[in-house]
């Protein structure tokens, strides 16, 4: 199955900024026609029968998270949408490029979402370091403003829906959708309990939704071209089109929009070109760092779709598609990705302010010539500790000890333990980088 | 939360945990649940008077059809839940957790004062094998001064943000939050600022480790070799419950108990480090003798002291000289029993007082009743009017705050000053000191204006004679406030569906305090407020047994509980009677009127002229260099003794240790007195006191009935005068140098010194700079201090703070005048070497 074209058909295309050559390229009819012909409960059963699954990392169904949200918000208790473009996962780049490139894509697919869920003020939390992403949203925004697709009385309707881009500060942390909205609400971006859920209780107290840029972007085709055109992509339970931002070892390196269930063999070899120098291939992580990483011969076998990669024993995650080749140290990729989450653990709960940073000095301390055996047993040991003796199982508050945890017991230590013992006993790395060679800091 | 009594109406849900079944309200924890078991399911992070955290995940539980672990304290319970609390993987989790937070914890038990009360050490006792893999160097947090009273220590800190949440849920100023974050996250002030005293102390409390702890306790003890003794506070009127910890006989600390009826755990920073006057080396600890008048105080034995005061009081009897005796709010209710019954009973005199100046009568139609503190938090909409309630009963500032911070009711202040309470308020009403009537009249007329029902009660007619016709308008430009902010206040408050009001003794007690009360009253009825369920007019009295001393009798025209009396002498008239040389002995327990009373040198001057002048105290005080006899007497924390709060809830402090020296209670002293003059009153302990006092309550509720609407003029403001243009009008700080807090360790540096403050309108007109020395002169006294130029105050005005017997107001002022006219001279400027008490 070859790369497709759906929500990245105008991404090359610098002029498709402009809501002028947006229009003419057909944007906005989709909101015209959901505004004017269609019942908001008639869009969220479009959706759920769609199958359309959360782009963000988890993966729930779209259809029923807005099935949670109130039918008659009042003024006091309104509903919110929140778009999270608050894209950090290291190795994920799909909605910078959505946002930078085509930003109507989803300020329409907002505008339908927020008619579906009855919502009267909406939100687009973008990451602070996406400055392009921002002014050209901004602008786009202010643009849609102009022609009255957002504010008051849309397309001659009753309808009015109003959209506030609000920019980051710098914490991977608010990509987790509670911390989001109390980073929004000028907290500390610190996760919430759930329950209660955000359709109860989220921005404000208020019921709320919130939705992957990805995800959003979805919306417009799907009310287009209906369901049975959208399920006619994918497998039964991984429907659509999915991004996948591919990095790493490989010749052609870039977001690529496959359809679910693509071999991912496909899009290492066919799409992204192969790996660099036809070396050979070591291991793949599908769905940005904090999903496990693929030894060859799993990863080869394994179907870019929620169900495939989670019998293969990771996830679609992110999109975050990282390639490794055969010159790979597989310990200094667990160091870079401990390093990572230790750095961007928000301190809230023990096991993931503790554990993310034991689990990087650990690794680091092997690094450094002063690896022991039974480090292996101690690195296992403090990820159970911090995410539980299998997946779904954890420990922390929020996602986040999750996946500090997975890369490194279910990822580096489970398929290439061999690594680890040999950097302990050789005090150097099997490809050959020795001892005392500093990590990238 | 678990102070919160459940209405009956919340329903019921029923779980199992760890097989066992329990009913418990719905919204209610899996760790509240449990703990009604019997099953502790161990947490550090949680806490039952704040919201929920669950950081710590120490309570990590195993629920059926759930696949992780839940955290106990943020999982609500739900019928049918099936809990398990001993599962081994609920037990790895614990002791994995706490090798987790052991990592970085220093591990200086030997060292911290919280070694031995410390929650983590105990935990770890508990739940963990501890032995720790960690190999690592642990990570360091620099440390920062957070001011006089907290210490912060961040490398024992397991973050588990209940000193956070205290600030912002319970005292509602967010100082502090988290710094920094992951591993090197830090609590910490805002910029690094001083942690503000107030009511900071409380985190101390809350802290299960040695991250926050008390200054001033600070390596004076281990936790075990303190001697405990639950107790209550006597500093304000609130009358918190506290613990007092002791060793060797020195108080070294003081711990927020929980009773709900009253502070429920929280303490103020002048309760909880205002203690160790106690302590001082200034405390009296034998009798003293001036054997001739413009001699020295010596010390004398005991026996040597009493015959003396014996003989001497027998004689001024036997001759039918006058006696008089002054009490003070401060004294305990058996000392105030005995003092009257002494002044009654054994010199069979009638002048007996403990007021500074005031003139009231009838105090039991508004004596309230315990449950008082409770209910405030029920009302949707509070007055506060004449009080600083935050610097004059602290911990009732946190009781507001329990349904204001919410946001499930409303509160108005109305001050002639800025309050603590200010910004939390819906509403402030600024009005001109001493214009308290004008005010309430202002609010009436607004209320009566709006409709409703207050128009056609009975006796209307007498509100709208006293009312006189005068408009809303009319009325407010009198209280020197805005006829809009009038009916605002007016609005809220008759609207409410429980309306509150709190009022400030001061204003009480001003020449015109019965008709303030009966303004209120009225206001009150006619907003529809009075006699509803929960309903309070509550003073806010000043000192910790006001209405103890009240109840008791300590007034010239009531004897206990509400007995009649021949009528006395009031202080004023005492004070009058001793200028006039008309006094033979005056015997003074627990007060100070040297300083406290208006008039100083002149007041000074008719105490050195009486004949026989006997003084009890704890300190030498002003009053106590011009006695002829001093007896040293006990303080609260060393004896048994009842204190009758705010609330009128009568409580017992416990003795916690010996007394200083050979000083004894004040209700002994007495006694031995009338025994050495051959009419013993029989008294042993204070629990014999106690049983003659229930005696005179027998049958007797204490409680008047409320009045009904009454006719209420507005008086008129105080004329202006050209040779003292400004009004001086005083009032109380929560830290300054009065007798008691003033003579502890860290007090007195908390409070500023003694200040004027002073409108910035006016110190242009007067050319007063800031902080410049000023003096503030009366007709009767001038003062030097301090300027302060702040809006705080209204223009035309001056504030004077009470409590420095280094600059006593008193001196400025002149009986029965809450406010009297001023001037200011100056400025000078302020001197280098300023030496400060």
């Amino acid at each position: 199955m070859p790369e497709v074209r759906i929500l990245r058909k105008w991404v090359d295309d610098p002029e498709q900024r402009k809501i002028d050559v947006a229009l003419q390229r057909g944007y906005y009819t989709a909101a015209r026609k959901a505004l004017l012909e269609m019942q908001p409960d008639e869009l969220i059963e479009m959706v759920r029968a769609s199958g359309l699954r959360g782009r963000g990392g988890a993966g729930a169904l779209t259809g029923m998270k807005w099935g949670f949200m109130p039918k008659e918000p009042t003024a006091d208790r309104p509903n919110y949408l929140i778009c999270n473009a608050d894209e950090s996962e290291p190795g994920t780049y799909n909605n910078r490029e959505l946002m930078e490139m085509d930003p109507h894509q989803l300020i329409e697919g907002m505008i339908i979402s927020a008619y579906a869920m009855r919502v009267r003020t909406m939100f687009i939390y973008i990451r602070g370091e996406m400055v392009l992403g921002a002014k050209v949203l901004a602008d786009a925004i202010a643009a849609a403003y102009a022609r009255g697709f957002l504010g008051e009385n849309i397309f001659g309707t009753n309808f009015s829906t109003d959209l506030i881009l609000h920019r980051g500060a710098g914490a991977y942390i608010c990509g987790e959708e509670t911390a989001l909205m109390d980073s929004l609400e000028g907290l500390r971006g610190h996760p919430r309990s759930k329950p209660p859920f955000p359709a109860v209780q989220g921005l404000y107290g208020k019921p709320t939704t919130i939705n992957n840029v990805e995800t959003l972007c979805n919306v417009p085709h799907l009310v287009n071209n209906g369901v049975e055109w959208y399920r006619s992509m994918g497998t039964e339970k991984s429907t659509g089109s999915k991004i996948f931002s591919v990095s790493g070892h490989v010749k052609r390196p870039g977001n690529y929009e496959i359809t679910m269930g693509t071999p991912l063999r496909e899009l290492v070899y066919d799409i992204a070109g192969g790996i660099r120098d036809d070396r050979d291939l070591k291991a793949v992580i599908p769905g940005g760092s904090s999903m496990p990483m693929l030894p060859k011969e799993i990863a080869l076998e394994a179907n870019m779709d929620f169900e495939s990669l989670q019998a293969a024993g990771s996830a679609v995650g992110s999109g975050g598609f990282i390639v490794f080749d055969d010159t790979t140290d597989i310990v200094q990729v667990c160091e870079v990705i401990a390093r990572f989450y230790k750095n961007e653990s928000c301190g809230k709960c023990v096991p993931c302010r503790i554990g993310t940073d034991w689990i990087h000095k650990i690794i680091l301390r092997i690094m450094h010539g002063h690896g022991r055996p039974e480090d292996i047993n101690l690195l296992r040991g403090v990820c159970v500790n911090l995410a539980g003796e299998k997946m779904m199982d954890s420990r922390s508050f929020c996602a986040l000890g999750d996946a500090a945890a997975w890369p490194i017991i279910w990822g580096g230590l489970k398929h290439f333990q061999d690594e680890f013992d040999y950097w302990i006993q050789h005090k150097k790395s099997p490809v050959g980088r020795e001892v005392g060679v500093p990590a990238v800091a | 939360m678990a102070t919160e009594t459940q209405a009956p109406s919340v329903p019921m849900v029923t779980l199992s945990i760890d097989g066992r079944e329990v009913q418990v309200p719905k919204g209610t924890n899996v760790i509240e649940a449990a703990r009604k078991l019997g099953i502790q399911i161990p947490y550090l992070c949680y806490h039952h008077q704040l919201t929920p955290f669950g950081g710590c995940r120490l309570c990590l539980v195993e629920v059926e059809k759930v696949p992780k672990l839940l955290a106990a304290c943020n999982t609500l319970v739900a019928d049918g839940m099936v809990v398990r609390t001993t599962t081994s993987k609920v037990r790895e989790q614990r002791s994995g957790a706490l090798e987790f937070i052991l990592l970085n914890h220093p591990l200086d038990c030997p060292v911290c004062d919280k070694g031995g009360e410390c929650e983590l050490q105990d935990r770890v006792f508990e739940h963990s094998n501890a032995i720790s893999r960690a190999t690592e160097p642990k990570i360091h947090i620099e440390d920062y001064d957070l001011g006089p009273l907290v210490v912060r220590n961040q490398d024992r800190c397991i973050i588990c943000k209940r000193c956070v949440k205290v600030m912002e849920e319970v005292v509602g100023d967010p100082v502090l939050e988290f710094g920094q974050r992951g591993i090197t996250t830090e609590v910490y002030t805002f910029e690094h600022e001083e942690f503000r005293p107030g009511f900071s102390g409380n985190t101390i409390r809350v802290c299960p480790v040695g991250a926050l702890m008390s200054k001033p306790f600070r390596f004076t003890a281990r936790p075990w070799e303190l001697q405990k003794t639950p107790s209550v506070c006597s500093l304000c009127s609130v009358g918190c419950n506290v613990r007092r910890d002791v060793r060797e006989n020195k108080l070294l600390r003081v711990v927020g108990l929980e009773n709900p009826q009253v502070n429920d755990g929280w303490l103020c920073d002048r309760g909880q480090f205002g203690y160790d006057y106690v302590n001082s080396a200034e405390r009296l600890a034998a009798p003293l003798i001036r054997r001739s008048k413009g001699g020295a105080l010596e010390p004398v034995s005991w026996d040597e002291a009493l015959g003396f005061v014996a003989s001497r009081l027998k004689q001024v009897k036997e001759s039918g000289g006058a006696f008089a005796a002054l009490g003070s709010e401060r004294i305990c209710n058996e000392d105030a029993y005995v003092l009257q019954q002494f002044t009654r009973e054994v010199m069979g005199s009638a002048h007996v007082d403990h007021r500074a100046g005031s003139t009231r009568t009838g105090y039991q139609a508004q004596r309230p009743t315990p449950g008082a503190i409770a209910a405030l938090p029920k009302a949707d909409a509070v007055l506060v009017i004449g009080s600083d309630v935050t610097a004059e009963a602290p911990v009732l500032d946190l009781v507001l705050k329990r349904s204001i911070l919410p946001k499930k009711s409303k509160l108005i202040v109305a001050n002639p000053r800025a309050t603590a309470l200010d910004k939390f308020a819906a509403q402030t009403l600024q009005y001109l000191p001493g214009r308290e009537i004008a005010l309430v009249n202002a609010l009436v007329q607004a209320v009566l204006e709006e409709g409703g029902a207050g128009a056609s009660l009975a006796g209307i007619d007498a509100v709208r004679q006293g009312l006189g016709g005068a408009t809303v308008a009319q009325l407010a430009e009198s209280a020197g406030a805005t006829e809009a902010a009038v009916r605002q206040a007016a609005k809220t408050f008759a609207g409410a569906k429980l309306g509150s009001i709190l009022y400030g003794q001061a204003a009480a007690d001003g020449r015109d305090g019965g008709y303030f009360i009966a303004a209120l009253q009225n206001l009150a009825q006619v907003a529809g407020q009075s006699g509803k369920d929960g309903h309070l007019l509550l003073e806010v009295v000043r000192e910790a047994n006001t209405w103890g001393v009240r109840d008791l009798g300590l007034l010239p025209d009531t004897g206990p509980a509400g007995a009649p009396v021949t009528r006395g002498k009031s202080t004023s008239e005492i004070i009058q009677a001793a200028a006039d040389g008309q006094l033979q002995a005056l015997y003074v327990v627990g007060a100070n009127p040297a300083v406290e009373l208006p008039g100083g040198e002149k007041v000074q001057a008719a105490l050195r002229s009486v004949p026989l002048l006997v003084v009890q105290d704890l300190f030498l005080t002003e009053t106590a260099e011009l006695a002829d006899v001093v007896f040293p007497s006990v303080d609260v924390s060393e004896r048994n003794a009842t204190l009758t709060n705010i609330e009128g809830r009568v409580q017992r402090a416990v003795r916690s240790m010996d007394p200083r020296g050979a000083s004894k209670e004040d209700w002994r002293i007495l006694s031995l007195i009338a025994e050495e003059m051959g009419q013993p009153l029989g008294y042993t302990t204070a629990e014999s006191v106690l049983k003659q006092i229930r005696a005179a309550f027998a049958g007797k509720n204490g409680q008047g009935k409320p009045a009904g609407l009454q006719r209420v003029e507005t008086p008129a403001a105080l004329g202006r005068d050209a040779a003292f243009p400004l009004r001086l009008f005083t009032g109380r700080l929560m830290f300054d140098r009065s007798a008691l807090q003033g003579r502890s360790t860290v007090i007195p540096g908390l409070a500023p010194d003694p200040f004027v403050e002073i409108n910035p309108a006016d110190a242009q007109r007067y050319g007063i700079e800031a902080d410049s020395l000023v003096t503030v002169e009366t007709a009767v006294g001038a003062l030097r201090l301090t300027a302060r130029v702040s809006t705080s105050v209204p223009a035309g005005h001056v504030f004077v703070p009470e409590g420095y017997s280094e600059a006593p107001v008193s001196t400025l002022l002149t009986e029965g005048a809450s406010v009297v006219s001023c001037r200011i001279a100056g400025p000078e400027a302020r001197p280098e070497a300023r030496t400060e008490a």
